[in-house]
């Protein structure tokens, strides 16, 4: 089973379309929380996260959950989906870009989130990101996955950089994988390990992705039920 | 043209990254044009703190691996539009990614041109691939940047290359750099061709410009650099016009953002490069915007509303009130972090790393003040932004980011304004490095660490200024060159900088202080180990005075004893027990918990608890608590029991135990600071790179957090060097004991009354030959016929020799004699905040007295008194050293009487105790007014008549003494308490040279942070002067020995502390032998060398090998750069062989090796990065080796790393090369630089001596001749290392004075004598150079004197012990042949001393 990219940004399209009814429409909220999105052709290649990802989908359907709240206006529906189709290079840095919009750094007229921002950014928002990310990976990414990682790791940001895969070996020489060019990150669920995704920068500072797992959000188990 | 000159010379002065408001227009806040966000890259960039584009692995020789070509831009679609090819060159890698942003925003946009550009690194033309592309990049280009062009040697590599292309450029931009590289500047018709022709008149000027005013000069030149640009404006002229545009054009590169950059490019291009100019006629000239720049120095945010804040009051009216309660900071309670950061990056917006610590100190509850200058002078904005309204310091700690000295940056430094700055504002201040040469993995791979021109300049200079602490804290990325933070070097930074905040935040009686005490080498008589220090009676120094100013130290003892027992248990245990008093026992659960690191120690150690530092199921701490204050003692190195990990201790690491102790201090203690007590301990020298530690390097896991501060003694500045840089110490130094002379005893006493009475009746026929017939009697009693030409004693008698032989006999024998009474001795020991007695301040006084110092107008007091009889100094010491009795006679009575004049100095400031309080000056007494009048003289001129020179003149002796008065004062000062306490409550430690006070005086008064010295700046002119004068000697008396043929080959020995004290004298020594001739650059720095000719040098080029103590390695890899390209330079120079021997040995060496004659032509050798010393001496102080083979192994296995200055960047194992280079050595060759550290005070002489080695290489199986040069007086000498041994074993083991010294202070005492023993059959072991009669001598006065050996026994039985089995050793080695007799004595006595120890 494979799907273009064209495929997949036309479910994205979909999808975003359904989201809007299902805040328009009240009858639409008896629906299923989900949309079949079939593919309409399946021919172009693919990256290979996405084949991966489609290829482990038995019944050749991905579903997208549409029923993704957020406290600031922020659309998930692009995340769903290309978590949905496994293209983990883009959630990725969906995931990234959100944090900005969400923690109202744009608004500040920053395009980075300082760890000061982190506050702000809305229990909701981060629930909502966290279910897709654990959905899809089933279980195995996501903040909460981090945040587990990090206790284990007694606060020793290396230790806990080597405990979820963001580090690798050159001969004796332990270094941080590279991000740009190309990128030595997993894009695979199976290949990765637990925790490694998704990727929060640490070009300034430790003390943002710190902030984020100590965000109120993970103090219990609220974030997982679904709305 | 006067104008371009000015310009010139204040480009010159300002070196780096400087910016100057350019109107009123643009200062304030705004960045007009550029919005905060333009310029961040499309969303938040990634964690990646690594380079993309080097390629893996470790560095392939150079320094730096980087490609160029990655930062190539090449037009997409030039559309028709004449292209300009841009070629640049600079230090700072941050322009890059505006560079290439800037020429994407012209291809894209420009309607008129496109460019193509491509950038190097300053330092990757060292690489030859890369210069040869550079090469061919500008030979196509139109337009040539180049700024900060600082290197010499890379400056001569751009010349060459842009040089030719001059003409052919449409222009050339040079900003601050080297003046040759300046003098390339074209745009139009002007030009700096002029500038720097007579470089002496620039930097006069600047001298004394500088001398004025401080760097104040600096500023003006800003001032005029502000107006120039408009003043050129209204200038009607062509040539003004071109000035102009390059005063734009440096406006605009200071700018640096990629508009700035833009506009640069635009107005060259439409101006200068002709498709341009011709495409465009007609058309309209795009106007370039004014360039835009920030405020000369501000202060900065990376989350505040303005990008800049002009005034502290308008930054804390936002940061206290907005910020702070949003990041969840107490303004009331959080300590301050003052930050230093460079302008560029701010320009550039390459701020990510600055932006991490700022991030990783609020978000640790901290407050941050982070500032900027657009000069290279930061103390403007400390003084302006670091103090609140009413004058208070704001901050408690400073971090500095740029790695650059405070005022001057890189280019001319003024460390006396900086220290007097950061003295005021009184705060602990680091100095954070980010690394420029190199790419993050190159750091992170080399053994070497950070690269070795950036120690030069951003670890050595700041050091000077008072720095401490230099932790990498960034890297570069290759291919856009903007700066990544490194994680955890950035989370360390922060702990350390708060750590050292709360050290003046915490009260007194809060702060928990560890003291940490050494074992070196690891033995139970060792404990409290110290270069000169009496350890336990500085400790109850520092006790009392922690507990004055309110620290809690318990119930802490009072006496030097009861301390000394409360940490060695109890006052039986040092006889009766191997134990120490245990502190605490750590389980190894706890351990591992604690210890990040454990699991990588097991490789080497086993799973802990291992049995070092343990009781087989804990891990134990050794010390003692009191209230507040922990006495420990570190654990050793852990060679102990297992002496051939010697031979592999390259990969060590520090065992369990180790880990353990310093895992105590800062989690279960929780100390707040660690005070490391004297010279040295082991924790500096753990496995690691050299310079910039990263989280793996051991000192670096060791002291994790802990401030600590490491008392040092002053005359040791190279391995406090170590020291500071490794462990992150700040140091405080302290006197070594004050030395006085030798003196005489016994036999030699006897001889010198001989002599004295010889010299009345020498005239007299009947008594004179009698006393000359004694004297020869008593001088072979005294074995002086090892030293002097004595005539047979059975056969000879003076009755039937001339008067004129006997007066040469007797000179002879007083020469040696007073060379042996006048010979300084350190005393006894030294107590933390004891000054010296007024007695023991005359000895040193006499000694700085001695040395001319020409530089100051300072004429020596023997050349004074000598002048006053008509004679020169220099004469009388050449007769004297040839043993003319007139010449020994006088110039031991001008010794006489220039300790008489300074006696009589000290006298006026001396009390009843005999005590120096207050130093009062004979110039400013009313007596010494009125005595003027009436013709009275100064007591000291009064002394020096008296004792036999009624022509001296008063007169001349006027600056000599004012010098002696102030070094006086300088020597009691006492601030070793005052400098402890200044680090632990967090105050800022005033800076000062280390070295030997005698040298230099301003390593006085001790108490202070000691630092190197410029490592650029040696070896120094007069230093040259002085080595040429030594190889002079040294070849005579080789030549002499040698049928007056000259040696082939010089083994060299060289140290790190050497150098520094005699500002490279023995590295200067190297490179006369070869012939070649240290060059100076225009700032003063020596980074080149060149041949002198064989035709001016006049003898063959001798061949060297030169053996690089580690220290000398992490302290002056630059000249062993030097070094390694001279003799290069020598073995490739077509001369006949046997006017070359280093071409004739490097000739055979190829072949032999089948090497380039380059590559063979490797002769400067040291360690492998990291690790230190041959382990020799250890080896002999433990005893456990068998045979002189292994120590000869363990040698060259060690040392044989050769540096080659192809590859710099690593230390090659060569143990070959180095072998066929010793085989051909006819002579080994040391200095001897200070008489308190001689060759048998410490091991490292003998560690690294290769006599025996050099002996079993030679295919003759020869042993080389063993020199020493001493340099420790005015009257420098050559001796053979047997002399030497011998000069010192009569003036320290076996002098009483000495031994009763060391006596008198205890314990210690007894460890010293027994040091200088082990360390004599060192000797014997390395190189054969001991007399019998030393160990005779030695037997006769410790152990045959039963009231001595009982004195021994009973101060301190476990180092006696060792002195029992160091006399049974030597003799069982055949070092020592002696009687039967006494042999039994020694095994019974030490069966005896066992049983004591072992309690039986």
């Amino acid at each position: 089973m494979k799907l273009s990219r064209a495929t997949i940004f036309t479910c994205a399209v979909l999808a975003s379309s359904s989201l809007v009814s299902a805040f328009t429409t009240p009858s639409f909220a008896a629906r299923p929380t989900s949309v079949v999105c079939r593919p309409m052709t399946a021919t172009a290649e693919a990256t290979s996260a996405a084949e991966e990802a489609a290829s482990s989908s038995e019944d050749a359907e991905i579903q997208i959950p549409t029923n993704l709240p957020s406290a600031c206006g922020m659309d998930y529906v692009p995340l769903a989906t290309m978590l949905a189709t496994g293209d983990l290079v883009a959630a990725d840095q969906f995931t990234r870009d959100a944090l900005i919009e969400i923690s109202g750094a744009k608004a500040k007229g920053r395009n980075f989130v300082y760890f000061t921002d982190v506050k702000n950014i809305p229990s909701t928002d981060l629930a909502t990101m966290e279910r897709l990310w654990n959905k899809f990976s089933k279980g195995k990414f996501g903040y909460s996955v981090q945040k587990k990682k990090w206790n284990q790791s007694k606060g020793d940001f290396e230790v806990f950089c080597r405990k979820i895969g963001w580090t690798t070996t050159d001969g004796e020489v332990e270094r941080k994988k590279r991000w740009f060019g190309a990128s030595e990150f997993i894009y695979d669920v199976k290949k990765a390990p637990e925790g490694h995704l998704p990727l929060t920068s640490a070009l300034r500072g430790t003390s943002l992705i710190k902030s984020l797992l100590k965000h109120p959000v993970w103090d219990n188990e609220d974030w997982k039920k679904e709305p | 043209m006067v104008h371009f000159r000015t310009a010139a010379i204040a480009l010159l002065a300002m070196g780096a990254t400087t910016a100057w408001q350019p109107s009123s227009t643009s200062t304030g806040t705004s960045f007009a044009g550029l919005s905060k966000a333009s310029f961040r890259s499309k969303s938040a960039l990634p964690m990646v703190v690594t380079d993309p584009t080097t390629t893996s692995g470790p560095m392939a020789g150079a320094f730096t691996a980087n490609n160029a070509d990655k930062r190539r831009v090449i037009p997409e679609d030039p559309r028709g539009r004449p292209t300009m090819k841009v070629v640049y060159v600079v230090l700072e890698s941050q322009y890059q990614s505006s560079m290439t942003a800037a020429v994407k925003r012209i291809n894209a946009g420009s309607d008129n041109m496109a460019v193509e550009c491509v950038g190097y690194l300053l330092e990757e033309l060292r690489n030859n691939d890369a210069f040869e592309q550079f090469k061919k990049d500008v030979n196509e280009a139109d337009i040539f940047i180049g700024s900060l062009i600082f290197v010499q040697e890379l400056a001569e590599k751009v010349v060459e290359v842009v040089q030719p292309r001059r003409d052919q450029l449409d222009a050339v931009l040079i900003f601050p750099s080297m003046p040759e590289v300046m003098r390339l500047n074209k745009v139009g018709s002007f030009t700096m061709k002029n500038l720097g022709q007579s470089k002496s008149v620039i930097s006069d000027f600047m001298k004394k410009k500088k001398q004025e005013d401080g760097s104040s000069f600096e500023e003006g030149m800003l001032k005029l650099l502000r107006t120039l640009p408009k003043v050129l404006k209204f200038l009607p002229s062509d040539k003004a016009a071109d000035a102009r545009t390059f005063m734009m054009s440096f406006q605009y590169w200071l700018g640096g953002s990629p508009e700035n950059l833009e506009s640069l490019l635009t107005m060259v291009g439409q101006d200068y490069v002709a498709p341009i100019k011709a495409s465009m006629e007609g058309k309209e000239k795009v106007v370039a915007a004014e360039p835009v720049l920030l405020p000369d120095k501000a202060i900065w945010h990376p989350v505040a509303p303005s990008i800049v804040f002009e005034n502290n009051q308008k930054y804390f009216e936002w940061y206290n009130n907005e910020f702070c309660p949003d990041a969840g900071i107490d303004t009331k309670t959080a300590p301050t972090i003052g930050i230093i950061l460079q302008k560029s990056h701010i320009n550039t917006k390459d701020d990510t790393h600055y932006v991490s610590l700022i991030s990783e100190l609020e978000s640790r509850g901290s407050r941050v003040v982070a500032i900027y200058s657009g000069g290279l002078d930061f103390s403007g904005p400390v003084e302006e932004y670091f103090y609140d309204a009413s004058g208070k310091p704001i901050v408690d700690t400073v971090i500095n980011l740029t790695g650059f000295a405070l005022v001057g940056g890189p280019a001319s430094q003024d460390h006396k304004k900086a220290a007097a700055v950061l003295k005021r504002l009184n705060r602990p201040y680091m100095c954070a490095v980010p690394l420029v040469f190199q790419s993050f993995e190159e750091w992170q791979s080399s053994e070497l660490g950070l690269h070795p021109i950036q120690v030069a300049l951003q670890v050595s200079l700041p050091e000077i200024d008072g720095a401490i602490e230099p932790i990498i804290f960034a890297g570069r990325e290759g291919a856009t060159g903007r700066s990544v933070p490194l994680a955890d070097r950035v989370n360390l930074l922060a702990d350390r900088a708060l750590k050292w905040a709360n050290l003046r935040i915490k009260p007194a009686a809060e702060k928990k202080i560890a003291v940490t005490i050494f074992s070196f080498p690891p033995d139970k008589g060792n404990v409290g180990t110290a270069a000169y220090l009496d350890v336990f009676d500085s400790i109850k120094a520092v006790l009392a005075e922690l507990k004055k100013q309110g620290y809690d130290i318990g119930d802490a003892p009072d006496t030097k004893e009861q301390i000394m027992e409360a940490v060695l248990n109890d006052p039986e245990a040092r006889i009766s027990s191997p134990e120490l008093n245990v502190a605490y026992r750590m389980s190894t659960d706890e351990y591992y918990e604690l210890t990040p690191y454990a699991k990588d120690l097991e490789e080497n150690w086993g799973p802990a608890p291992g049995n070092l530092n343990s009781d087989g199921q804990n891990l134990v701490v050794y010390g003692k608590q009191f209230g507040n204050v922990f006495i420990g003692v570190q654990p050793s190195f852990g060679y102990e029991g297992d002496p051939m990990r010697l031979l592999f201790a390259k990969s060590a690491s520090p065992h369990h135990g180790f880990a353990a102790y310093y895992t105590y201090l800062e989690k279960i203690f929780k100390a707040d600071a660690v005070l490391h007590f004297g010279t040295h301990g082991s924790l500096e020298f753990m496995p690691g790179k050299q310079v910039g530690m990263s989280g793996t390097c051991y000192p670096d896991r060791l002291i994790s957090s802990l401030p600590s501060a490491y008392l040092y003694a002053a005359n040791n500045p190279s391995e406090a060097t170590i020291a500071k840089r490794r462990s992150y110490s700040a140091t405080v130094s302290y006197l070594t004991p004050p030395a006085e002379n030798a003196g005489l005893y016994k036999g030699l006493k006897e001889l010198k009354e001989l002599i004295s009475s010889y010299q009345g009746l020498r005239e007299n026929e009947g008594r004179g030959p009698a006393i000359v017939n004694s004297i020869l009697s008593t001088a072979y009693t005294c074995n002086l016929d090892k030293d002097v030409e004595l005539p047979n004693l059975e056969t000879y008698d003076s009755a039937k020799d001339t008067p004129e032989n006997r007066d040469k006999l007797v000179g002879a024998v007083y020469s040696q004699i007073m060379q042996i009474e006048s010979r300084l001795l350190p005393c006894g020991l030294h107590t933390v905040g004891v000054p010296p007695t007024a007695e023991e301040a005359i000895a040193t006084l006499v000694n700085i007295a001695q040395l001319d110092r020409p530089e100051d107008k300072i004429e020596s007091l023997p050349r004074a008194i000598a002048a006053s009889i008509g004679r020169d100094i220099n004469d009388i010491y050449r007769g004297n050293n040839n043993g003319v009795l007139d010449d020994v006679e006088l110039n031991a009575k001008i010794v006489d009487a220039s300790r008489a004049a300074v006696r009589a100095l000290v006298m006026q400031s001396t009390d009843s105790n005999g005590r120096v309080k207050e130093v009062k000056s004979v110039f400013d007494d009313l007596s010494g007014f009125f005595g003027k009048l009436t013709g009275a003289k100064k007591p000291y001129t009064q002394a020096i008549i008296n004792a036999g020179f009624p022509q001296i003149d008063e007169s001349r002796l006027e600056n000599l003494m004012g010098y002696l008065e102030f070094c006086l004062k300088q020597i009691v000062a006492n601030n070793e308490l005052g400098g402890i306490m200044e680090l632990l409550n967090g105050d800022f430690l005033m800076p000062a040279p280390g070295g030997d006070p005698i040298r230099n005086p301003d390593v006085l008064p001790t108490g202070r942070n000691m630092h190197a010295l410029d490592p650029s700046s040696i070896p120094t002119k007069a230093a040259v002067d002085v080595s040429e004068d030594v190889v002079r000697k040294l070849l005579e008396r080789l030549k002499q020995d040698n049928g007056g043929n000259y040696p082939e080959s010089i083994a060299f020995t060289l140290w790190g502390t050497d150098n520094i004290k005699t500002y490279g004298e023995s590295l200067a020594q190297v490179l006369a032998l070869v012939g070649v001739r240290p060059v100076a650059d225009s700032l003063g720095r020596v980074n080149k060398v060149e041949l002198i000719p064989l035709e001016e040098l006049g003898r063959p080029r001798i061949d060297v090998v030169v053996s690089c103590s580690g220290v000398f390695r992490d302290l002056f890899i630059n000249q062993m750069n030097l070094m390694d390209r001279g003799i290069k330079m020598a073995a490739e120079a077509d001369e006949p062989l046997e006017m070359n021997f280093v071409r004739k040995h490097a000739l055979d060496q190829a072949k032999e090796l089948g090497v380039s004659l380059r590559d063979a032509a490797c002769r400067v050798f040291s360690n492998s990065a990291g690790s230190y010393s041959a382990n020799v001496g250890l080896a002999i102080e433990n005893g456990g080796w068998e045979s002189e083979n292994q120590l000869q192994e363990q040698f060259l296995t060690r040392k044989g790393f050769a540096f080659n200055a192809d590859k710099p960047g690593m230390m090659e194992q060569q143990a070959e090369l180095f072998k066929t280079a010793l085989k051909t050595v006819d002579c080994t060759f040391q200095n001897l630089d200070s008489s308190e550290i001689s060759i048998t005070d410490v091991s490292h002489y003998y560690d690294s001596d290769p006599t025996k080695v050099v002996q079993g290489l030679r295919d003759d199986k020869k042993k080389p001749m063993a020199l020493m040069a001493d340099t420790t007086t005015a009257n420098a000498q050559v001796r053979t290392l047997a002399e030497t041994v011998r000069l010192d074993a009569r003036t320290k083991l076996l002098n009483p004075k000495f031994y009763e010294g060391m006596l008198s202070t205890g314990y210690e005492g007894v460890r010293e004598i027994q040091k200088r023993l082990r360390n004599t059959m060192g000797w014997s072991a390395t190189a054969g150079e001991v007399d019998n009669f030393v160990f005779e001598d030695a037997n006769a006065v410790f152990i045959e004197d039963r009231e001595m050996q009982q004195r021994l026994l009973d101060t301190n039985p476990n180092a006696f012990r060792d002195m029992v089995t160091t006399f049974l050793e030597a003799n069982g080695r055949g070092y020592w042949e002696t009687s039967e007799e006494n042999i039994e004595r020694l095994q019974e006595l030490y069966a005896e001393v066992e049983d004591r120890i072992e309690g039986v």
